[in-house]
Formats: structure tokens, C-alpha cells, sequence
């Protein structure tokens, strides 16, 4: 199979400008970074925590933390790779501490989201299928959302990582602190298990 | 199949592209002559699309300002928090920080444990003496001066000379035959010189009550003590009629603990007091020569804002700095 398409040496660079800019004291490059990866970094934490609320929160948090950290941030790895390690783990935190409190995080993608403005659907992007294979479409992906809900944390993580925002092995084993080889295992396993409570469900 | 178990478990990695050349060569190989494994992969791909084609979501519009809003409420950017100013970086800071901890520890538990042991124990051997003084009541105060004289080992009258104290010096009054010289129940000559001292830990090395029935006994013991440590007293003019009165005592910051403890010893006679031969309840003062900037029962009347002035020792002092002013007052007990 075709490798999943990565961010382009081009937008690379600019990332990477964009910090230096902001690290000088260009205020609108740090907002230009974060209308850039806003939707990336919403995704992830929304898939990894199935709350909007608290993904919201989360991928915020994540830019206010590269923003005071911007200093300190020596480019070892791309931009997004280092979005994608606070995300994960601001996530990762969040998911604690409401284990701690006893709720059980989930929700469903047709549900609404009460926000200052009231409440609303919650937006899907790139959604153009007709009404009828949409229906399907929804049904499956719902399902899928929230086996994948289900998993254990580490294969939701890399599951997270690789499909939804292509990351490739190397990167998610930055982001996540571990072996490209342990990546390439879990990913397997995640998957494997993945397979067999659909099998289960249909 | 052993084969197929192999290759299954590479699948997941062959749809990410994620094979090196020889294995993914190897993966196709079989799947060219495995049906089975090529419905397994048929599948996998399935779900790794379905789980690609989860919807992307959009951000609420109000992303950018929310996260502007943490910002500002927050710092600058790479501003400094306070865990960065005392903890990072961590491989430097942590270490220099437990070891201040330790050596400050030890410092501590170096500078308060000998002094509130042998506090203890010299408080302790003040009551014996206090009960064996009692029992010698009747021996009239002239006897016991020269018995005093007679008791006071010389290496401690050597230990009262004068000595220059540097800043370098272990702050050490005296010699310590001085104490263990004088064996613990012998009949002591005077009777209640210092009766207890207490070491108040709300001002700790400013204050200090002597319980004492006479005020000048006293004044001559802090005196004597402090010409060894390079200090001096003062002594405000007060109505002798009070039961309780006070004295000044400059030094050197680091001798006051030694001070406070060997004035917490002095249950026999000191050589001032025993030349003075005061021990009696009108407390005469003592016939020991006043070091350089004593004062006694003059006060000055100039109100400067510098509090040594006030008693005294104003600009022609000659103490090192860093000093400390022990207040000491002394409290007649009420039989």
C-alpha cells in the first residue's frame, strides 16, 4: 500500500520559521502556527478523549504550553511531532484524572455541544457523501469510534496517531517516547483487536 | 501455518509502508500463493480506512482567542514559571539542592543540640547544688569567698583572659576544666548565683532570663564572660527595688550561644564574685575591672536613633561586626 502522504519539506520549513519568528517576538507567527495545527491537534485529543469539552481544552492547553516553551524547543523533531508528544500527553492526564473522579469519558459524534453561543451539532469537515451512503458511512464510523474508544489506551494512542493524522512509525515513537519497534508491535496488536470486536459487533 | 502466522503479523506494517525492501518482498511473495493471508489483509485494510476515514472535526472558531486568552492570563512567551526557577534544569539544580539541605540540616542540628543538652544538664546540676547550698546556710558568706578562691581552678582564671576574637574562631568561652574541675555536689560558696536560665525560642539569642537573687552577682558573671568573647555590658539605671531587672550584653554574634551556656554553668563562684565577696541579699557590686566601653549605671541622655547609643555605646565602640545585643533580665525569685 501507498504511504500515507506527510506534511510536505515546504510546510516543514515553515514551521520551523514560524517558531524562529515567534521565538523573535512575532506575536502573529505564533497565531499562524496555531491556526495551522488547531484541527490536528483537536482531532487527536478529541479521539483520544471523545469529549469535546475537554479536547478543546486540551489542544489549548497544548499551544499555551509550546507557547511559554518556545524557547526551549531545540527542533530535534518536526513541530508537529512535539505538538502531537504534549497533546498526547496532556490527554493522557486529563484521562487520569477523570478515572479518578469515576466518569466514564465517551460521546457520540452526532451528539451536541453546548459552547457560549449555545448548543450546537458538532461540525464535521470534508462531509459531501449523499444523505443515504452517508447514513451507512455514519453508522460504521460510529461504531468504529467507539470500539476504538473502547481499546486500551496505548493502542488508542498509536491507532490515533497512524490513521487519523499519518504519522509515521518513527514519529509516533518520538511523540510517545518509545521504540519504532514497539510502535510497529502495538500497531498490530491495536489493530488486531480492533478487528475482532467488530467481528463481534457485526 | 508457521509461514502464514509470520507474515500476518508483518501485514499491519506492509499497509503502513512501513517494511524494509527485503520484507516487504517477502511479504508479497506469500501473499501471491496464500489465499487465506490475502483475505486477512483484505480486512485489515478495510478497518485501516474506516479508522482513517473518522471525521475530522473542526475546532470551535473561538480556538485562537481562547488559547490567546490562557496566554495572556499566563505569561510570555517562554517566561520563566516559578518550578523553572527552582527546579530546572533539574540535572544541576536538584542535587545542589538536596546537599544545601543537608549541610543546612546539619548546621542546625550541630548549632541547637549541644546546647540544649548540656543546658539540660548543667540546669540539672544547678538543682543539686541549689539543694546542698540550702543545707549550708549557716556558713557565713565570707568563709565561702575564700573557699571559692581556693575551689576556682587556676587554668580557668587563665581560661577569663581577654582573647581576640577572630571571625574564624570556634566560639568557645573558656577552658572546659573550668566546669569539670569543680566536682558536681561540693558545697558551692554561693548561694543562688543563677538559679535557672530560660532561652526563650520566640527571640532566640536576644533575650535571656536569669533567675537570680542577686542582680550584681550576676552582672559580674556576664561581665567576666563577656571580656572573653570580646564583648561588653551595659547596664541601664534601675531602682534596686525591683524584682526584676536587666543588663545589655554586646559581642560577637557567633559567641552568643557559648555565652548563653556558660552563663547557664555558673553555679560556684566566679573570681569577680568571690574577690567582691557579694553573696549576701544586698548583692554589692563586684571589685572585677570593667573592660573598655563598660558601663554601669550610666545612662546616657541623648535619645540617637542607633539603639547602642541609647545605652552607651555609641561611635567609639570598638566590637567587630557582626554583633548582637543579649537583653538579659534578671528576676529575683520571691522567697
Amino acid at each position: 500500500m501507498e504511504r500515507v502522504s506527510k506534511p510536505d519539506a515546504k510546510v516543514e520549513a515553515s514551521d520551523r520559521e514560524l517558531l524562529e519568528r515567534c521565538r523573535a517576538g512575532d506575536e502573529t507567527a505564533f497565531d499562524d502556527l496555531v491556526l495551522r495545527h488547531q484541527q490536528r491537534a483537536f482531532n487527536v485529543a478529541f479521539q483520544l478523549l471523545r469529549d469535546h469539552e475537554d479536547a478543546t481544552e486540551v489542544a489549548q492547553d497544548a499551544f499555551v504550553r509550546i507557547y511559554r516553551s518556545i524557547g526551549n524547543f531545540r527542533g530535534e523533531c518536526e513541530f508537529t511531532t512535539w505538538l502531537h508528544q504534549i497533546v498526547v500527553n496532556l490527554a493522557r492526564n486529563k484521562h487520569r484524572w477523570w478515572k479518578r473522579r469515576g466518569r466514564q469519558a465517551g460521546m457520540s459524534l452526532d451528539s451536541t455541544v453546548e459552547t457560549a453561543d449555545g448548543e450546537v451539532s458538532m461540525q464535521i469537515a470534508g462531509n459531501t457523501d449523499a444523505p443515504d451512503v452517508q447514513a451507512v458511512k455514519d453508522e460504521f464510523v460510529e461504531l468504529l469510534s467507539r470500539r476504538m474508544h473502547e481499546l486500551p489506551r496505548k493502542f488508542r494512542e498509536v491507532l490515533v496517531l497512524r490513521n487519523v493524522n499519518n504519522l509515521s512509525y518513527e514519529e509516533i515513537a518520538e511523540a510517545l517516547d518509545c521504540s519504532v519497534g514497539t510502535v510497529k508491535s502495538r500497531i498490530a496488536r491495536a489493530r488486531e483487536v480492533l478487528r475482532k470486536s467488530l467481528k463481534d459487533e457485526l | 501455518m508457521k509461514d502464514c502466522d509470520h507474515i500476518r503479523g508483518e501485514l499491519s506494517a506492509y499497509l503502513d509502508g512501513e517494511l524494509t525492501p527485503p520484507q516487504r518482498t517477502e511479504v508479497e511473495t506469500h501473499l501471491a500463493s496464500c489465499a487465506e493471508c490475502q483475505r486477512e489483509l483484505v480486512e485489515l485494510k478495510t478497518l485501516v480506512t474506516g479508522v482513517a476515514a473518522l471525521p475530522k472535526l473542526q475546532p470551535t472558531p473561538r480556538f485562537l482567542a481562547d488559547v490567546r486568552r490562557k496566554i495572556a492570563s499566563d505569561g510570555k512567551p517562554g517566561a520563566l514559571t516559578w518550578q523553572d526557577y527552582v527546579f530546572r534544569p533539574l540535572w544541576l539544580k536538584i542535587p545542589l539542592e538536596v546537599a544545601a539541605l543537608i549541610v543546612i540540616t546539619g548546621l542546625v542540628i550541630r548549632s541547637g543540640h549541644p546546647l540544649s543538652a548540656e543546658k539540660t544538664a548543667s540546669l540539672e546540676f544547678a538543682k543539686a547544688e541549689n539543694r546542698e547550698n540550702l543545707r549550708e546556710n549557716t556558713v557565713s558568706s565570707g568563709t565561702r569567698a575564700k573557699q571559692a578562691i581556693a575551689n576556682e581552678p587556676k587554668s580557668a582564671v587563665a581560661a577569663q583572659m581577654p582573647t581576640a576574637a577572630g571571625p574564624g574562631r570556634t566560639p568557645v568561652i573558656g577552658n572546659a576544666d573550668e566546669v569539670s574541675a569543680t566536682p558536681p555536689l561540693a558545697p558551692s560558696p554561693v548561694i543562688d548565683l543563677v538559679r535557672s536560665v530560660e532561652f526563650p525560642r520566640s527571640k532566640p539569642g536576644e533575650i535571656v532570663t536569669v533567675h537570680a537573687r542577686v542582680f550584681d552577682d550576676v552582672r559580674n558573671r556576664a561581665q567576666q564572660l563577656a571580656t572573653r568573647c570580646n564583648g561588653r555590658v551595659v547596664v541601664v539605671p534601675q531602682s534596686k527595688d525591683v524584682t526584676e531587672r536587666t543588663l545589655f550584653v554586646e559581642m560577637p554574634r557567633e559567641y552568643v550561644a557559648a555565652f548563653k551556656l556558660e552563663l547557664s554553668k555558673t553555679t560556684g563562684p566566679s573570681a569577680a564574685v568571690a574577690t567582691g565577696g557579694s553573696t549576701g541579699e544586698s548583692g554589692t557590686a563586684s571589685a572585677a575591672p570593667s573592660p573598655t566601653g563598660v558601663l554601669t549605671g550610666n545612662a546616657p541622655t541623648n535619645n540617637s536613633a542607633d539603639g547602642l547609643a541609647t545605652f552607651g555605646l555609641g561611635n567609639d565602640a570598638t566590637i567587630a561586626a557582626p554583633t548582637t545585643l543579649l537583653e538579659i533580665r534578671v528576676v529575683a525569685p520571691a522567697n
